[in-house]
């Protein structure tokens, strides 16, 4: 019964959303929905109001206008620390790993978030051998496993992108934010990073924000284009690429 | 062809803290004339720009205005030298007039056409009207005006545009075609980046194309205006093909 | 009518010479994005070379430019050669002109002794002006038109000069500011040059009212710290609006309550925080992830004094348990036996070291670990010895009574403090921890009926054990040892390993599922109680309070201790603490300068060896590990 509601319900629905900061008007009346198991992409050229976008989906920015639903619950006025008790994990475009300690206490940090206790500090933040299985599972998956006692910072940067995901990804979320997964990648790590996003999107909704058009027509089953705070284009790769006003301002015609 | 370069950049990198953004890029530049570096967002298009201005300084690999070596140096140097810049966003000053705005930059300089309140206020009659309001108070296409006539006020050399078109209406960008075809016209040398690749065919006589961090084609314009396959292939779009494919 | 008439005028007259001087410190953030914490001293200096020069030429108009040109110079000269070097780092600025407080200060008791001197104003001035029917002193009335002047002035550079425009550029976007050609470094040396010339004009100026006296820096700091807390930074108008109304309100709460008026400026800072943490005009503090993009995108961060690492410790101390347990036995056999061999002299020594330990400690909690530079946590060591010393004066002498009193009331200053200060971040919080100490320190002194003033309490009641040297110490010895494991635990619980995560992206953190702002409040208290304990360690063990407990020199001694040691350790602050109390106690025997020794010990730390001498040990020890885990693999 519950499982049949979350299939129907979208997994995001966000409706007549703007932010203006004093006059800066930044996001202006967007509306969006994102269907269980999609992969959907955001674009945008600079100033857009990507970032912005993303910012409020986690709860960092609370919205002048609008609300966000998430899975059909009203989340626009909670705390940002709670989207992710909800399921909302997201990376961001900077990596920001904790760089000193090792791979796998940045994971147990990411997977003891959301385990509550009454009396935190009195429980000890090192793990037990049980806690480490789901990390095991997910680190053979992306091939980190190797890794796992190096400090973040000695990670080459491809890997700590990896990371960066594997890290959002461990706390299972249902919807799963990535900040321009791609941003600085060599071509070797572009082509494998889009294999492992492609690969965890089976398992979790993904929306990412992509730069680039092309990776983002190639890689995502759903596009929504972002032009300085106004949604203009929404679809399928191809009902994006056909669209008039898309072509007029992205490519100039 | 035989003309001494006004800028050479050889082989630079330059990183985003770890990100490496600029991974080689060989770039000459003639004096004269616009150039136009094309390429598709988040190719390193603006990184390009910042270190040239000086925003960012390449790890690798040296940049030479007029024959020397500015690759450490700070921006304001590189000004004083003889670049400008009329950045992506604009970034005017919007806590300043437009009249101050012009201040804060002006500069004189031993040049054949030089460029001052005046003559900025001539090539863009509106500042004129608007030259003792607040920047943020202005329009989008008016501060795009500001941010040209603030770097042309300096006298630069080489005038540096990071996606002037960025944001405008149809018409403004018509506006600035006729705009820089003017300065073309006056010997002022540009470097445009863009990604709107009619613009860029409007306006350059030569063109490179980034992709990912290094120089993957240069040809002229009107080269690059008949190769639909490359425009293709590099820039994902086409101004010959009617019909994108998949 | 008269009585608050004068009262008006005189707290205009003060403040628009708190305008100038805070006009300074306001410009100076505007531009270079740090709050100059040595502001306070340069108006002291200016005004003992103001009082030198008008007692060598007898010119008062000649002491001014004296003061106000050397005053230049010198912020010019701090400026271009401590604080440039740290420009990617704002933190390591602010530590620095913390440090140069006592440098300054010090020197100045050096250079014109510990009594007040008074400028002699010039005869036309010393008399009363009669207006409408009423009279002032000339000399208020002058300091008004001074005031106003400046305000002209300042204004008109801004609005009307191209220098104005310069600043102005680069208040909005520094980084646009250098590309069209504006020298932002020399852009920054002079306005900081500008502003220090306005603040040794301002102490020429006010000298001849409220004299030249030692600790007068900070009490200006202060002052001026409450006038941007509610005017805001970084803006002209916030100044001006902030420091006429500190002046009045600082005026007549002294006249209406001479013993507590002071909590007025408390309150005032409060409700300014409360209602605006930026202050009514400030500019607004960049949006938290533009300043993390912008860092890690196009600074270089420089190692700061937080940059050793606690989880990095924590590799290391799992890394080699038999070294670490060894070392430890070791440390336990010596304090344990240390009594029994050692002359009763250093008994005493080492026991001020172990509680010293403990203070250090407790603020390395937040500072280190959390990355929550306080400069004031001296607010809890006072708080903590006032309760002790006040219960034990007048109410039990039940010991239990006594520290139980003492802790709650600590528990709650800090919950309070915590609330209220937590709500600002880096170059801000640093200032607000300041200011609410020195607030603390003011209250101290002037509230003489309860505080007993600047005597403090002595004669404090203690147990008979107390007295004994050997007792103590094992008695500190202990309360070290269970505050060492308490933070031990404490810092691998899970808030402790959040409070780390938290240093490092406090916005990974939250999206992660960590409620950031408790996990920091809850350390805030934390080492705010730890801080306490120090606190009343020490009044049982001196017998006597005095309002210098919760002075900057006890909050620049712990920060001193470790960083000497290494932040974000546990070890660190220990060895930091001996160090510190064994050199000022050699040095004290041999010269008086011992805050000029702490102040410059202080800026050569920040400057040459930011994480530490147990940061200097574990870098090697890491890259050690590091290459050992690499090839292994």
């Amino acid at each position: 019964m519950v499982q049949i509601q979350e299939e129907e319900v979208p997994v995001l629905r966000i409706t007549d959303l703007s932010k203006n900061y004093g006059g800066l008007q930044v996001l202006t009346g967007i509306d969006l929905e994102i269907q269980h198991g999609e992969l959907h992409a955001l674009i945008g050229s600079n100033g857009a109001g990507k970032t912005t976008l993303f910012d409020i989906i986690c709860g960092f920015i609370k919205p002048s206008r609008g609300s966000v639903q998430f899975m059909g619950q009203e989340v626009t006025s909670l705390p940002a620390f709670k989207y992710a008790h909800l399921g909302i994990g997201r990376t961001f475009q900077i990596t920001t790993l904790f760089r000193t300690i090792t791979v796998l206490d940045n994971l147990r940090l990411s997977l003891e978030a959301l385990a509550t206790t009454r009396l935190p500090f009195l429980k000890s933040g090192s793990f037990s051998e049980r806690n480490l299985e789901p990390i095991i599972g997910l680190l053979d998956a992306w091939g980190l496993w190797k890794t796992r006692n190096v400090p973040v910072a000695a990670l080459p940067y491809g890997v700590q992108r990896q990371l960066e995901i594997v890290m959002a990804l461990i706390q299972k979320p249902r919807l799963l934010l990535l900040d321009e997964p791609m941003a600085g990648l060599e071509a070797g790590n572009r082509a494998s990073m889009t294999k492992l996003i492609k690969e965890s999107s089976r398992e979790t909704t993904i929306f990412f924000i992509e730069h680039d058009m092309n990776v983002a027509l190639q890689l995502a089953d759903r596009v929504t284009v972002l032009h300085q705070g106004k949604r203009i284009a929404q679809g399928s790769s191809e009902e994006v690429q056909s669209n008039r006003e898309v072509q007029r301002i992205y490519f100039g015609f | 062809m035989a003309q001494t370069p006004i800028l050479t950049v050889n082989r630079i990198h330059t990183y985003y803290g770890q990100s490496h953004i600029l991974q080689g890029v060989d770039l000459s530049l003639n004096e004269r004339g616009m150039v136009a570096v094309l390429g598709r967002n988040g190719v390193g298009k603006t990184t390009l720009i910042r270190s040239l201005i000086g925003f960012n300084i390449p790890r690798e690999g040296r940049i030479l205005f007029k024959g020397s070596d500015i690759t450490q140096l700070d921006p304001a140097r590189r000004v004083e030298a003889g670049l400008a810049l009329v950045p992506q966003g604009r970034r005017i000053f919007g806590s300043l007039t437009v009249e101050e705005n012009l201040l804060s930059s002006a500069r004189k300089r031993a040049k054949k056409t030089v460029w001052d309140q005046n003559g900025v206020f001539t090539l863009f009659p509106q500042l004129r009207d608007r030259r003792k309001v607040r920047a943020s108070h202005l329009s989008g296409g008016e501060q795009q005006m500001l941010a040209i006539a603030r770097a042309l006020v300096s006298n630069p050399d080489l005038l540096l545009l990071d996606e002037p078109t960025e944001g405008l209406s149809p018409s403004m960008v018509r506006e600035l075609i006729k705009i820089f075809s003017e300065l073309e016209r006056e010997g002022q040398s540009l470097l445009l980046v863009e990604q709107n690749l009619k613009f860029a065919l409007d306006v350059a006589e030569h063109v490179f194309i980034l992709s990912r961090g290094t120089v993957v084609y240069e040809s002229t314009a009107l080269d690059l205006s008949q190769r639909p396959d490359v425009q293709l292939e590099h820039l994902g779009v086409s101004t010959g093909a009617k019909e994108l494919p998949r | 009518m008269l009585y608050w008439l004068t009262h008006i005028v005189n707290g205009l007259s003060f403040g628009m010479l708190l305008f100038v001087i805070a006009a300074g410190l306001s410009l100076i953030f505007g531009l270079c994005r740090i709050v100059n914490l040595s502001h306070g001293s340069f108006y002291l200096l200016g005004g003992y070379i103001g009082f030198s020069v008008a007692r060598f030429t007898g010119s008062f108009p000649l002491a001014v430019i004296a003061a106000m040109l050397s005053m230049a110079a010198l912020g010019m000269l701090t400026e271009r050669y401590l604080l440039r070097r740290f420009r990617v780092n704002p933190l390591a600025q602010v530590l620095l002109t913390f440090g140069l407080i006592f440098v300054f200060g010090d020197l100045a008791q050096w250079i014109w002794g510990g009594t007040p001197v008074l400028l002699e104003k010039v005869p036309m001035l010393s008399g009363a002006t009669n207006i409408a029917g009423f009279s002032y002193p000339t000399y208020r009335l002058l300091i008004l038109l001074i005031g106003v002047v400046i305000v002209l002035l300042l204004w008109w550079i801004l609005a009307r000069t191209r220098l104005g425009i310069f600043i102005r550029a680069a208040v909005d976007d520094g980084e646009m500011a250098t590309g069209v050609g504006i020298r932002m470094n020399l852009l920054m040396t002079v306005t900081f040059g500008f502003g220090t010339l306005l603040t040794g004009l301002a102490g020429c100026i006010g000298a001849p009212f409220l004299g030249v006296y030692p600790g007068l820096d900070i009490e200006v700091l202060l002052y001026a710290m409450a006038v941007v807390i509610v005017g805001g930074l970084g803006s002209l108008k916030g100044a001006f609006i902030g420091a006429l109304l500190v002046g009045i309100l600082d005026s007549m709460a002294k006249a209406l309550w001479p013993e507590t008026g002071m909590f007025s400026m408390f309150a005032l800072m409060a409700i300014a925080l409360i209602a605006k943490p930026t202050g009514l005009f400030g500019l607004p503090m960049a949006p938290s992830s533009q300043v993390s993009v912008t860092e890690e995108m196009f600074l270089d961060p420089a190692p700061s004094s937080t940059s050793g690492s606690l989880s990095a410790a924590k590799t290391d101390w799992w890394a080699r348990p038999a070294f670490a347990w060894t070392c430890a036995a070791c440390l336990l056999a010596a304090g344990l036996v240390c009594p029994i061999i050692l002359p009763t002299y250093y008994v005493r020594l080492f026991t001020l070291a172990l509680i010293w330990s403990i203070f250090a400690m407790s603020l390395d909690l937040i500072l280190g670990l959390g990355g929550i530079v306080s400069l004031g946590h001296a607010v809890f060591f006072g708080i903590c010895a006032y309760t002790i010393g006040l219960t034990a004066l007048r109410l039990t002498s039940s010991l239990f009574l006594q520290i139980g009193s003492a802790l709650f009331v600590c528990a709650f200053a800090a919950l309070v403090l915590g609330w209220l200060l937590l709500r600002s971040r880096g170059v801000y919080f640093m200032m607000l921890t300041i200011a609410f100490s020195e607030v603390f320190r003011a209250i101290a002194h002037s509230w003489r009926s309860v505080t007993g003033g600047g005597d403090g309490l002595a004669a404090i009641p203690r147990p008979a054990w107390t007295t004994s040297v050997e007792t103590f110490y094992y008695c500190a010895f202990l309360v070290c040892i269970a505050v060492f494991v308490f933070l031990r635990f404490f810092v691998k619980s899970r808030i402790g390993i959040a409070l780390v995560g938290i240093r490092e992206s406090e916005k990974r953190m939250t999206s992660l599922g960590y409620n950031v702002e408790r996990v920091k409040l809850l350390s805030f208290v934390v080492a705010g109680v730890l801080g306490g304990v120090a606190g009343l360690l020490y009044v049982y063990f001196n017998g006597y309070v005095s309002p210098e407990y919760f002075s900057v020199d006890t909050s620049a001694q712990a920060i001193t201790m470790i960083i000497f040691g290494g932040a974000g350790t546990l070890i660190g602050p220990i060895i930091g603490a001996f160090f510190v109390v064994y050199v000022k106690n050699i040095l004290s025997t041999v010269t008086e300068r011992w805050t000029l020794i702490l102040g410059i010990l202080f800026v050569l730390m920040v400057i040459a060896a930011p994480s530490g001498v147990v940061g200097l040990w574990r870098k090697e020890w890491y890259k050690f590990r590091k290459k050992k885990s690499l090839s292994s693999e």
